[in-house]
C-alpha cells in the first residue's frame, strides 16, 4: 500500500466523505443551487462507493498488520489551561464492523430513495439530511474520545428529528419531531453529564486513557461507585436513543418520516447506537454489578413490552418499530450480562434484517397476499402457545395494556410533563398578576 | 489608541445625528462599517501586544477588545437585515446611541465614563416602555451602579478598592437588575414584547452586567469575588433553569425566544461566576454565541412578522418553511447553535461551560444541561411551529431571503461554522481574557483534582 493510503488516512476519508458531501450540498443550496435529482444520486452513490472501498482497505490493512486498532490524530481540538478535547478518531473491533454497516446500508438506501423519493419536493433536503446522518453516525462509531461522540450522538439527534419532519405539509410528523426531539435531549443529558464525570474523575474522556487494553477485553480505571455512576448515566442516554422502556414511546411516533429514513434510522443504525455506547462503555458495567442488572432488567422489560405491542399493532411499520425494540430489548440483556460478541453480532443481524424489512414493508400487503395465495390459504397463525399458556383474563388484560402501549406516554405526560407544564403556567400567571398589581 | 477608541464611539453618534431620512440605512450601515474595521485594528492591536498605552478616559485591553468587536458586528448585521419597515429614523438612532453607549461603557478607564456608558444605553428603553417589569430593572440598576461609584470613588481607575461590602453588593445587585436575572427576568420578555425586538436583542446582548462583573466587581473586590461569585453563579444557575421551565407555558413566539435567550444569558453568568479557566472560557465563548445567534434568531423573526402581517400566537403550524426555506435553515441553525449544536462554535461554548460548571457546583450544576435540554426543545418547538405544517396564511406567496438579509445571515452562519470547526482559534482569542479573570480571582482549575 503506497505510504499516502495508510490505515489512518483511510479512517479519516471514511468519516469526512459524507460529511463533506453534505456541507457541499448544504452550501450550495444556500447559495442558490439545487442540483437535479440525478446529480443527487450519483454523488450519493459515488460517495458510498468511495467509502465503501476505503473501510475496505481499512478492513484489509488492519488484518494484513495484525492490528486491532487504529487511531487517527491524537491531537488537541481545543483546549483551555489543562482542560483539553482531543480530536481523535479510532477503529476497533466494536466499530468497524458499525462502520463497515452504516456506509453499506446508508448507500443502499441512497439508491432506493432514488426511485421512492422521485420527483418528491424534499428530494434534496433528504439526501442532504442523510449525509448528515451518516456523518454523525460514522463520528459516532470512530470517535476516540466520549466528548466528540457527543458531538456525533446530537447530529443524528437534529437529522433524524428533521426527517420526522419530512412531510412537513402535514401536522403529525411535525408533532411527532418534537416529542422525540424532546425525548432524546432529555436522555442526552445522562450522557453529557456521564462525560464530565469521567472527565473530572479520570482527567480525560479519550477511550485509550479511561480503558486499558482493546476490546472486548478492556479494563476501566474506574471501579466502584464512580463506574456505576458512569455507567448508569450512559445507560440513560442509551435509553432514550435506543427506545428502552419508558422512553420507548418515541419510535412508533418517529414512523412519520419516509420510509427509507425509518429504515436506516429505527431499524439499522440510529437504534443501535444507544447499545453502542453500552458496548463502548463495557469495562465500565463489568465493574459495576448495579449497572449491569440495571441493564439487564431494562431491557427485559422491554423486550417483553415490545414483543407484546407489536402484536397488536395494525400498521406495519409500527409493528416493525415495537419488534425492533423487543430486539433491542435483548440486546441490552447481553450488553447487561456480559455477551459483548453476541450483542455485536446480534446487532449487525438485526440491522441489516429490520432495515430489508423496513424497505419492504410498503409492499407488505401485497407480498402477505402473494405468500397467503401460494400456501393456498393455509398460514398458520401465530401466537398459538401464549393462548395455551396465559389465562384468557389476563390475555385480555394483557391486550389492553399492548393496546395503549403499556400506558407509558400516558405516564410519563401525566407525572412528568404535566405537573411541569402546570408549575411554568401557574408561576407565569402569578408573576402577571405581581406585575399588573 | 484612546483616540482611536474615541473616534469609534463618536462615530455611530454623528451618524445618528447627521442621518437623513432617505439616506438614513446607508449612513448608519456606514458609520457601522468603519467602526468594524477600527474596532477589528484595535483587536489585532490588543492581540499583538502592541495596544500602546492607553488614555485615563478610554482603554482597549483584553477583557473588551473581544466585546467591542462583537457588539459593532451584531449592530451593523442588525441594520443590514432589519426589515424595511422597522428602518424608521427613530429606530436608527436608537441602534447607532445604543451601539455608541455600549462600546462607551466597554472602553471607559473610569468608573464614571463606564456609568455614563451604562446610564446612556439604557436611557431609550426607560423613556419609551411603560412597563414596571422593564423599568424597574434598568431603572434599579442604574440608581445601584450610581451608589456603587459614589462609594468607590467615581473618577478612579478599575483597581482595588477599599470601599466596604455595601459597594460590592450594590454592583452584583447592578449585575443582576441589568441581567434580567431571577425574579427580573420578565424583563426580557416585555422588552420582547413591547420594544422593537431587534433593539430589544442589542440590549440583551450587550451583557454590561457581565462585562460589569469582568471589569469592576472582580478587580474592585477580588478577594470578596473568589467567596461570593460562585453564590451569584448558584442563582444564575437557577435561573437559567426556572427560564427554561417557564418557556414551557408560554405559546407565543416573541415570549418562547425572550425565555430562551434569558436562560442562556444567564447560563452565561453562571460561568463566568465559577472562576475556573473552563467555565470562563465557557461563558465568553457563549456570548459570542449567543450575541450572533441570537441576533440571527430575531432577523428572521421579524421579516417572517413583517412578510406575514399578523399577530403570531403559536397555534398550530404555520408552515412557512414552503415559501422561505432558506429563513427556515437560518433560523433552525441559529436556534440550535444557541444550545450547542455541534459543528457550530455553540458546541465549543456548551461544552466548556458544562464542564467549568460542573466543576464547580457538582450537584446543583446538573440544573444547566437540564436547562440546555429544556432550551433545545423550545428552540425545536419554535421552528417547528413557524416553519412546518401547511401553509395557509400566505399560501406560498411570500418571498424567501432577500439578498441582504442572506448575505448578512450567511456571514454569521459562516462565522459560527468556523468557529465551530476550528474552535482553538476562538478560544485563542479569549484567552488573555479568561487568563486575566482567573488570575485576578486568584482560582485554580478544579477540573483535575
Amino acid at each position: 500500500m503506497p505510504q499516502l493510503l495508510t490505515p489512518q488516512v483511510l479512517l479519516v476519508f471514511t468519516v469526512l466523505t459524507p460529511g463533506l458531501i453534505f456541507l457541499a450540498l448544504a452550501l450550495g443550496w444556500l447559495l442558490g443551487w439545487t442540483p437535479r435529482e440525478t446529480v443527487i444520486v450519483r454523488t450519493a452513490k459515488l460517495a458510498y462507493g468511495f467509502a465503501t472501498l476505503t473501510v475496505l482497505g481499512l478492513i484489509g490493512s488492519m488484518w494484513s498488520a495484525g492490528l486491532y486498532s487504529i487511531s487517527a490524530g491524537e491531537g488537541s481540538w481545543y483546549a483551555v489551561h489543562q482542560f483539553e478535547i482531543p480530536l481523535a478518531l479510532s477503529v476497533d473491533r466494536l466499530s468497524l464492523p458499525l462502520v463497515t454497516l452504516t456506509v453499506v446500508l446508508v448507500g443502499l438506501v441512497a439508491v432506493f430513495s432514488k426511485r421512492y423519493l422521485h420527483r418528491d419536493p424534499g428530494f434534496h433536503r433528504f439526501f442532504i439530511l442523510l449525509h448528515l446522518f451518516a456523518f454523525g453516525s460514522l463520528l459516532v462509531f470512530t470517535a476516540g474520545s466520549f466528548d466528540l461522540l457527543i458531538g456525533g450522538w446530537e447530529l443524528i439527534c437534529v437529522s433524524s428529528a428533521l426527517l420526522i419532519a419530512f412531510f412537513q405539509e402535514r401536522p403529525e410528523p411535525a408533532r411527532s419531531a418534537i416529542r422525540v426531539f424532546l425525548t432524546y435531549r432529555v436522555c442526552d443529558v445522562g450522557l453529557m453529564i456521564g462525560a464530565f464525570v469521567l472527565h473530572h474523575l479520570a482527567g480525560s474522556t479519550l477511550q485509550t486513557k479511561v480503558f486499558s487494553g482493546s476490546w472486548p477485553e478492556q479494563a476501566s480505571v474506574m471501579t466502584g461507585g464512580n463506574a456505576t455512576l458512569i455507567a448508569l448515566l450512559f445507560l440513560l442516554a442509551a435509553m432514550g436513543k435506543s427506545a428502552q422502556v419508558p422512553f420507548s414511546g418515541w419510535m412508533p411516533r418517529a414512523m412519520e418520516g419516509p420510509t427509507p429514513s425509518s429504515a436506516i434510522f429505527y431499524g439499522a443504525i440510529s437504534v443501535h447506537v444507544g447499545a453502542y455506547l453500552l458496548l463502548r462503555a463495557q469495562p465500565l458495567l463489568a465493574a459495576s454489578p448495579i449497572a449491569s442488572a440495571a441493564v439487564i432488567a431494562i431491557g427485559s422489560i422491554t423486550a417483553v413490552h415490545g414483543t407484546m405491542v407489536a402484536r397488536v399493532c395494525t400498521d406495519a411499520k409500527t409493528s416493525l418499530a415495537y419488534s425492533s425494540i423487543s430486539q433491542l430489548g435483548l440486546i441490552f440483556v447481553e450488553i447487561g450480562c456480559g455477551l459483548s460478541w453476541l450483542a455485536l453480532v446480534h446487532i449487525a443481524g438485526h440491522a441489516i434484517v429490520r432495515t430489508l424489512q423496513f424497505l419492504k414493508a410498503p409492499s407488505a400487503l401485497h407480498e402477505f397476499h402473494e405468500i397467503h395465495a401460494a400456501a393456498g390459504g393455509h398460514l398458520a397463525r401465530t401466537g398459538v402457545l401464549y393462548d395455551a399458556i396465559i389465562p384468557a383474563r389476563m390475555q385480555l388484560w394483557l391486550y389492553r395494556l399492548a393496546l395503549d402501549r403499556g400506558h407509558h406516554d400516558t405516564i410519563l405526560d401525566r407525572f412528568a410533563a404535566a405537573p411541569l407544564q402546570r408549575f411554568a403556567l401557574r408561576m407565569t400567571t402569578l408573576e402577571e398578576r405581581f406585575g399588573r398589581g | 489608541m484612546a483616540e482611536l477608541l474615541a473616534v469609534c464611539i463618536t462615530l455611530p453618534l454623528i451618524a445618528a445625528i447627521t442621518a437623513s431620512r432617505s439616506r438614513a440605512r446607508s449612513i448608519a450601515i456606514g458609520a457601522l462599517g468603519i467602526t468594524l474595521a477600527l474596532l477589528l485594528g484595535v483587536l489585532r492591536s490588543v492581540l499583538a501586544g502592541t495596544a500602546g498605552a492607553s488614555g485615563a478616559w478610554l482603554i482597549a485591553d483584553e477583557l473588551n477588545a473581544v466585546p467591542m468587536v462583537l457588539f459593532a458586528a451584531i449592530a451593523l448585521v442588525t441594520v443590514i437585515a432589519a426589515p424595511r419597515r422597522d428602518m424608521n429614523r427613530r429606530f436608527l438612532e436608537s441602534v447607532l446611541i445604543l451601539t455608541s453607549s455600549t462600546l462607551t461603557a466597554y472602553a471607559a478607564a473610569n468608573h464614571l465614563v463606564f456609568l455614563g456608558g451604562w446610564i446612556a444605553s439604557v436611557l431609550p428603553f426607560i423613556f419609551t416602555n411603560r412597563s414596571a417589569f422593564i423599568r424597574v430593572p434598568l431603572v434599579g440598576s442604574v440608581l445601584a451602579l450610581i451608589t456603587a461609584v459614589i462609594l468607590i470613588g467615581p473618577a478612579t481607575g478599575f483597581g482595588v478598592s477599599s470601599a466596604g461590602p455595601w459597594a460590592f453588593g450594590l454592583l452584583v445587585l447592578a449585575v443582576i437588575l441589568r441581567e434580567h436575572i431571577v425574579p427580573f427576568h420578565r424583563a426580557t420578555v416585555e422588552l420582547f414584547d413591547d420594544s422593537p425586538m431587534l433593539l430589544a436583542t442589542l440590549l440583551v446582548n450587550s451583557h454590561l452586567g457581565v462585562f460589569l462583573i469582568a471589569r469592576m466587581v472582580i478587580p474592585a473586590f477580588p478577594g470578596t469575588a473568589g467567596v461570593a461569585l460562585p453564590w451569584l453563579g448558584g442563582v444564575a444557575l437557577f435561573a437559567s433553569l426556572y427560564t427554561a421551565v417557564l418557556g414551557i407555558a408560554e405559546r407565543a413566539p416573541r415570549r418562547i425566544l425572550a425565555m430562551l435567550i434569558a436562560s442562556q444569558s444567564s447560563a452565561i453568568l453562571a460561568g463566568l461566576a465559577t472562576t475556573s479557566h473552563e467555565g470562563i472560557a465557557g461563558a465568553l465563548i457563549q456570548w459570542i454565541v449567543l450575541a450572533v445567534s441570537s441576533t440571527m434568531l430575531i432577523v428572521v423573526y421579524r421579516s417572517l412578522e413583517v412578510r406575514i402581517d399578523r399577530p403570531f400566537l403559536g397555534r398550530g403550524f404555520m408552515g412557512l418553511a414552503s415559501c422561505m426555506p432558506r429563513l427556515a435553515v437560518f433560523f433552525a441553525i441559529s436556534g440550535l447553535t444557541l444550545v450547542g449544536l455541534p459543528g457550530t462554535l455553540g458546541f465549543a461554548g456548551e461544552d466548556l461551560l458544562l464542564h467549568g460548571v460542573l466543576a464547580q457546583y457538582p450537584w446543583w450544576g446538573a440544573a444547566l444541561p437540564v436547562a440546555i435540554a429544556l432550551n433545545a426543545y423550545h428552540a425545536f418547538r419554535l421552528f417547528a411551529h413557524l416553519f412546518l405544517g401547511k401553509d395557509e396564511i400566505t399560501h406560498n406567496t411570500s418571498a424567501d431571503a432577500l439578498p441582504r438579509e442572506r448575505w448578512a445571515l450567511s456571514a454569521c452562519l459562516a462565522f459560527l461554522v468556523w468557529g465551530g470547526l476550528v474552535p482553538r482559534m476562538v478560544v485563542a482569542l479569549q484567552a488573555p481574557a479568561t487568563a486575566e479573570l482567573v488570575r485576578m480571582t486568584g482560582y485554580n482549575s478544579p477540573s483535575h483534582p
